[in-house]
């Protein structure tokens, strides 16, 4: 909400009148994924995908902010997101992949 | 679950606000972050027939430096606290406790005088305003008090908030030059609450001997203490290994923690000598970063 992760849980509705809102479905441009979703795809950063949606907004807005995080700075900025499927490894990962190519490609997202 | 019915207020001045508790009285909680109430109120812990929120009174929401101290409007994120650069400069200790409250999404709505106002018996910033001798403004009907942290919390969940007052600003004292300080937390996964929190400052004259010392502790009863019986024994005292565990000890020997599902009370006791001990040393080492840097 306004460019800051939220907990959608935790808002009620009329609290976000007037406010501008980012869900993961703003991240792929029509059919080109955006290149977190790229990474979390080539790193099979996902099975049953529960929690992707969180993750990729997550790290969308960390990347944001950090664009060339260190591995603990990953897992710091995910720890609020839990996965049951993965085990996390293929999520840091991905992310890191993901800062890699942003970074090649100048920044990238909705 | 999803919360029990309410009426919903969003003012956009202080004044509106109060009128709206004094109107409401016990039936009205003031909302701020959300991100304790909400939680309680989906759980219908928390049933009140009327919501406050104060998101759009945007006169609460700075950081502004004063006389040696810091004062914070409640409505301040914890994340905007944790990324500022005055805090950073005059009393780094906020931010490194900011670390620990729950996760950055939370902190990105949490807010200072929420947790404050809240007062959860492990939450950080009640301790913070122990460890730091902090002032708490309250705005009401009758005008506004003030009122030291000491006084401020009362037991869980409760402070001495009269319900038609709202906490408008925390002021805090900057850390002194050269200080030495520490915050440690124990949970059971990252980000969760504190089984047991210490926050701890000191400060030593140029020969070493402590000067000044506070110890504040979340989690280990019904509200943040200050172990003071255990701070006297470091004025005037040489810093050293065997000061530091004498200390710790009665810390642990000061406390009457709870015991509930998550941890015993002599698990809370053991917990807390233990970061007593780190903090302290932790806070030395700072010590003579600061007077290297001088």
């Amino acid at each position: 909400m306004n460019g800051r992760t939220i907990r959608s849980c935790l808002l009620f509705a009329v609290q976000a009148d007037q406010a501008e809102l980012t869900t993961v479905e703003s991240l792929a441009r029509g059919e080109k994924l955006h290149p977190i979703q790229q990474a979390f795809w080539e790193h099979h950063a996902l099975q049953c995908g529960f929690c992707t949606p969180g993750f990729l907004i997550t790290a969308f807005a960390f990347l944001k902010e950090k664009p060339r995080p260190t591995q603990d700075e990953v897992r710091i900025a995910i720890s609020g997101n839990l996965c049951r499927c993965t085990g996390y490894e293929s999520i840091v990962e991905a992310i890191i992949a993901a800062s890699a190519a942003m970074q090649e490609k100048g920044g990238e997202g909705p | 679950m999803k919360p029990a019915r309410f009426r919903y207020y969003d003012p956009e001045t202080v004044e509106e606000a109060v009128s709206l508790l004094v109107e409401f009285g016990s039936d009205a909680r003031v909302l701020a972050g959300g991100q304790s109430l909400v939680p309680l109120m989906n759980f219908r812990l928390a049933r009140p027939k009327y919501l406050v929120d104060i998101n759009k009174v945007s006169s609460l929401d700075y950081i502004r430096q004063g006389d040696h101290t810091l004062a914070i409007g409640a409505m301040t994120r914890q994340r905007t606290v944790e990324t500022s650069t005055l805090v950073q400069e005059k009393n780094p200790l906020l931010i490194e406790a900011s670390r620990y409250i729950g996760h950055p999404t939370i902190r990105n709505r949490g807010t200072v005088g929420g947790s404050l106002a809240h007062a959860d018996p492990a939450a950080e910033w009640p301790a913070l305003a122990m460890v730091m001798d902090a002032t708490l403004v309250l705005r009401g009907p009758q005008g506004e008090r003030c009122i030291p942290a000491e006084d401020f919390f009362v037991t869980y969940l409760t402070t001495c908030l009269d319900p038609s007052e709202i906490l408008v600003e925390i002021r805090i004292p900057e850390l002194s030059r050269g200080a030495g300080w520490s915050f440690l937390e124990l949970s059971r996964r990252f980000g969760d609450f504190a089984l047991v929190g210490v926050a701890i400052r000191l400060t030593t004259d140029g020969s070493g001997i402590c000067t000044d010392g506070a110890i504040a502790l979340t989690g280990v009863g019904a509200y943040p203490v200050r172990a003071q019986s255990a701070e006297q024994l470091l004025r005037g005292e040489r810093l050293s290994e065997a000061l530091f565990e004498h200390v710790a000890r009665a810390v642990a020997k000061e406390l009457e923690p709870d015991s509930d599902l998550h941890a015993s009370a002599d698990y809370r006791r053991t917990v807390a000598r233990i970061l007593t001990l780190r903090g302290l040393a932790i806070a030395q080492k700072r010590l003579s970063e600061a007077g290297d840097a001088v």
